[in-house]
């Protein structure tokens, strides 16, 4: 299952835990993290995506940003998870369209066997359903969206995505579980703002998205995957690598 | 007041068997439409593709914007042409990757370069998508003799597996006149000629063997009607037909060199009966008429397929006896990359003698290099990884004074090639609502 990851990211500790229990399940072989793309019109909301594939031994990737729309600044979170990390995403050129993007990478998935998160507004959805080309492809690879603003005319099944899907639960990270990287974002955004909101709704949808709808989330579910370690890849190596 | 009759913009030289037609001239600016002389020209199109990728090392200049520093070394050879060149960075053709359906790179990337879909994987029923030159000469090509003119340099078949189950169909041609049916490149400079001038008689290549022992310029045929014409002439136009007319001459004495060497020259495999067995040769004969259909107006619309897609052709004139996809799945050997490099530095340094052969063509106070756009590029960059991603590509010339050349435009990562084809068709007067997997049009490229 190739999984889209759609956010405004960067403005939410939820998406960051959300992602790093992503790539997580990408390491264990559960899911492969297809494409992230952001509805932040900020070089430093796709400089971090850059920082969480490299972090998590993800392919390296084009990285889809939006350019217009809201969001624009650089809240006080987003600043804590890339302050002293290595981003190479300078400029827009450094970034891809993210419409193109999804409609790209989902053209490498079997038919349904692709799904989307979308965890901030809706723009880069409507955006790929635009594409003249989109469509058929949107319709045939993407089993399910989680989308917390999903168009109106999604031609596939859709589960809404609100804080209610993290009701109950209580998963509290503490910036000293992701010890294991020298410059976490979530340890780095956690150490500025310790009383960050979380509703956990993300990374709930994250594991249904993955494990299926039936999927119980418990604490002791997120305590044992979110903050862990991924595992070591087995990569194809190429000539050239 | 003495007036005199313009003359037409379809004149013809005409003689037994030959057709001339004429290179734009002042004599015909009243018979001319506003759009034409002696303001804007029709723009012309061309795509130059070489294949199994560039070293994007050794391609690609350090700086975005005005090209102010030297060239790297692939593209030196056009150095002096640097005002004229517009290099385009992070285009992607998606439809080349694999997606779903695996190995077959050269097969994927050649079969869809000009249309942005991702060609069937077949070699029986094959599928992929007309190309953005049919499209174009589908829609002005009345205007002029010859819709579209697909050209190459190397012979190729047209059936059975080439790559991985890819069609030799996809690695062979560039342009597409329907989903189904590729349109393939003529090899023969003779078979060119005789199509560009001749009456459109087919001759046997016995026929042409007889017509050669006897053979005399294709101008004394049409001199008569050269005569009359000229008398009718002011002097700028006398000199504009002298030479236009000349460089016709010059390229029937490559011709016949290239025949006589060819009688001579045993290249060890079968050859169209007027290919030159040097590979410079053949493509200075090539891009010759193509500067003068261009001139002339007989097309608009030019693909030019160098070499094709997963070709092993050696390069011994530059001393490379070693076949050029194997070279290029060089496994990071210094000695294998250089060699891949000064294959990559020998096709534009060909290139390079067309650009300056379009810029020497005058056309009232232009030239034909500006009145066009001339695509060169490869439908792979890193020939050993086969990526499909950031495709070396360059347009010389202005397509009319549309494109601010003199500069490396960077756009955004897996920007689709198609957004540039989309914004091409808008210069040539084509409009398309949408074009293979454009996202768009291609922002940067124009004057503004």
């Amino acid at each position: 299952m190739g999984v889209v990851f759609d956010a405004s990211f960067g403005d939410s500790l939820d998406d960051l835990l959300a992602l790093s229990l992503l790539y997580l399940l990408d390491s264990k072989n559960e899911c492969r993290v297809a494409a992230m793309t952001t509805t932040k019109p900020n070089l430093g909301s796709a400089g971090l995506y850059e920082v969480y594939q490299k972090l998590y031994g993800g392919r390296p990737m084009a990285i889809g940003m939006c350019t217009s729309g809201q969001g624009k600044e650089t809240g006080s979170l987003l600043a804590a998870a890339v302050e002293g990390q290595t981003i190479s995403v300078k400029s827009e050129i450094d970034t891809a369209e993210p419409h193109g993007l999804i409609r790209n990478v989902l053209q490498a998935y079997h038919d349904g066997n692709a799904a989307i998160l979308s965890t901030g507004p809706g723009g880069n959805l409507k955006d790929l359903l635009g594409l003249p080309t989109a469509l058929p492809v949107v319709k045939s690879k993407v089993k399910v969206l989680y989308a917390a603003d999903a168009p109106a005319n999604w031609p596939t099944p859709v589960v809404k995505v609100t804080a209610e899907m993290g009701a109950g639960l209580n998963y509290q990270p503490k910036a000293e579980d992701f010890a294991w990287a020298e410059k976490h974002p979530v340890a780095l955004a956690l150490a500025k703002e310790p009383n960050a909101k979380l509703n956990r709704a993300a990374m709930v949808a994250v594991l249904k998205v993955v494990r299926g709808a039936e999927f119980q989330v418990t604490d002791a579910v997120l305590q044992e995957l979110v903050a862990a370690k991924p595992a070591p890849r087995q990569r194809m190596r190429f000539f050239g690598d | 007041m003495m007036t005199r009759k313009a003359l037409s913009r379809r004149t013809m030289l005409r003689g037994a068997g030959a057709a001339i037609a004429l290179p734009a001239m002042d004599a015909m600016a009243p018979a001319l439409r506003a759009s034409q002389l002696p303001g804007p020209k029709p723009v012309r199109m061309a795509f130059v593709y070489v294949p199994n990728g560039i070293d994007m090392r050794n391609w690609t200049p350090a700086a975005d914007g005005p090209l102010t520093a030297e060239l790297p070394r692939i593209l030196k050879p056009l150095e002096p042409f640097k005002k004229d060149i517009t290099i385009l960075s992070n285009l992607t053709h998606n439809g080349g990757r694999a997606l779903l359906d695996g190995a077959g790179d050269h097969g994927r990337c050649c079969g869809g370069y000009l249309s942005g879909v991702q060609p069937r994987k077949t070699f029986v029923d094959i599928k992929a998508g007309i190309s953005m030159d049919q499209i174009v000469a589908n829609q002005i090509g009345s205007k002029t003799r010859f819709a579209s003119l697909e050209l190459g340099l190397e012979d190729a078949r047209q059936a059975g597996d080439c790559d991985s189950g890819y069609s030799c169909a996809y690695t062979n041609n560039l342009a597409w006149r329907s989903e189904t049916q590729p349109l393939p490149p003529i090899l023969d400079p003779r078979v060119l000629f005789e199509r560009l001038f001749g009456t459109g008689a087919e001759l046997s290549p016995e026929a042409r063997a007889q017509r050669a022992k006897y053979r005399r310029s294709i101008l004394d045929f049409v001199m008569g009607d050269t005569r009359k014409l000229e008398a009718d002439l002011g002097p700028t136009d006398r000199r504009k037909l002298d030479e236009y007319l000349s460089s016709i001459r010059s390229i029937e004495q490559q011709l016949e060199r290239a025949e006589k060497d060819n009688s001579i020259i045993n290249p060890g495999m079968d050859k169209p009966y007027g290919v030159p067995a040097d590979f410079a040769e053949h493509f200075k004969l090539m891009t010759n008429m193509i500067t003068v259909a261009f001139q002339a107006d007989l097309s608009r619309v030019v693909t030019f397929l160098v070499t094709h897609e997963g070709t092993s052709r050696p390069y011994r004139e530059i001393g490379i006896a070693d076949g050029h996809h194997p070279l290029t799945h060089h496994m990071n050997k210094p000695e294998l990359i250089e060699k891949v490099t000064q294959i990559n530095t020998y096709h534009a340094q060909q290139f390079a003698g067309w650009v300056e052969k379009l810029k020497a063509a005058k056309e009232g106070d232009s030239n034909v290099l500006e009145n066009s756009m001339i695509v060169y590029g490869a439908g792979l960059s890193d020939g050993n990884r086969h990526t499909h991603e950031d495709l070396p590509t360059l347009i010389a010339g202005n397509g009319g004074g549309y494109i601010k050349s003199g500069r490396r435009i960077t756009a955004r990562r897996e920007t689709p090639m198609s957004n540039l084809f989309l914004t091409m068709m808008d210069r040539m007067g084509v409009q398309v609502d949408h074009f293979g997997d454009a996202t768009g049009r291609l922002a940067g490229l124009d004057l503004a």
